[in-house]
């Protein structure tokens, strides 16, 4: 066999394991990609009313009068029906389970122990705490769905 | 039947925290509790709410001794208003 018979024959086996590879990669990236459709449509099953409707109106149902912080009742039940919600991925994802229940229990208990005599100054920082926690049980969903590295910056599993 | 009566300072209102919770299991319930026999936990009529954090750290040993199940067959809760004991019962899982 002449030498540039033998370069043709090596590039012709080149150029098949790159069609097999090409081939091989696509149906493995194709698998992940269905994966991931399909934990998004879950998602948005789960969370899309939460995050469009229900918890903005429970937020706007907080009133504050006359020094008195009132009707947080709501926003904690929404909070409480989110962890409920979320038990599916208590077994297919853990540390994103807990770290979504540490977000919402801690601010449950501020709603909880906050409701009742507050003064002026007190209630905005209460306002501003409560808006920035919303924001992160927000951020935290969101990412998920969106397959984003979520840093976890709660208590210990 | 086991009828514990929880006791709170009296200007207590609201409950939460799941070490809170769990410190009042230890104190109030632990030593005074007989698992083979119908319990009844009853808080006081001055507590209007009580955030789950708390349910769960009061019910932690509760369930790891008879389980959710047993908790369902063998546990009565009684608070000030119905829509209460229904959030304690909802929040311990």
């Amino acid at each position: 066999m002449g030498y540039s018979m033998r370069l043709e024959v090596w590039l012709s086996i080149l150029a098949l394991l790159i069609s097999i590879g090409t081939a091989v990669f696509e149906y493995f990236w194709n698998i992940r990609i269905n994966k991931t459709n399909l934990e998004s449509e879950l998602l948005k099953d789960v969370y899309k009313d939460f995050l469009m409707t229900k918890i903005p109106e429970a937020r706007n149902f907080i009133h504050y009068g006359n020094d008195i912080l009132s009707d947080t009742d709501k926003l904690v039940d929404i909070l409480n029906e989110i962890r409920h919600a979320s038990l599916f991925y208590k077994y297919k994802d853990k540390k994103y389970y807990n770290y979504l229940c540490f977000k919402l229990q801690a601010l449950e208990d501020k709603l909880v122990m906050k409701t009742g005599s507050m003064s002026n100054d007190d209630f905005v920082i209460f306002n501003a705490d409560l808006n920035k926690s919303i924001e992160e049980i927000y951020d935290i969903i969101i990412k998920k769905y969106k397959g984003e590295k979520i840093i976890y910056k709660g208590p210990k599993e | 039947m086991n009828r514990i009566e929880l006791k709170f300072d009296k200007s207590d209102t609201r409950l939460a925290g799941f070490p809170y919770g769990k410190m009042i299991y230890d104190k109030q319930v632990k030593d005074n509790i007989n698992y083979d026999d119908k319990i009844m936990i009853v808080f006081p009529t001055q507590i209007e709410k009580i955030a789950s954090s708390f349910v769960q750290g009061f019910f932690a040993e509760i369930v790891k001794n008879i389980g959710y199940a047993g908790i369902e067959k063998q546990v009565d809760i009684v608070a000030g208003t119905p829509e209460l004991v229904y959030s304690i019962k909802k929040n311990i899982y």
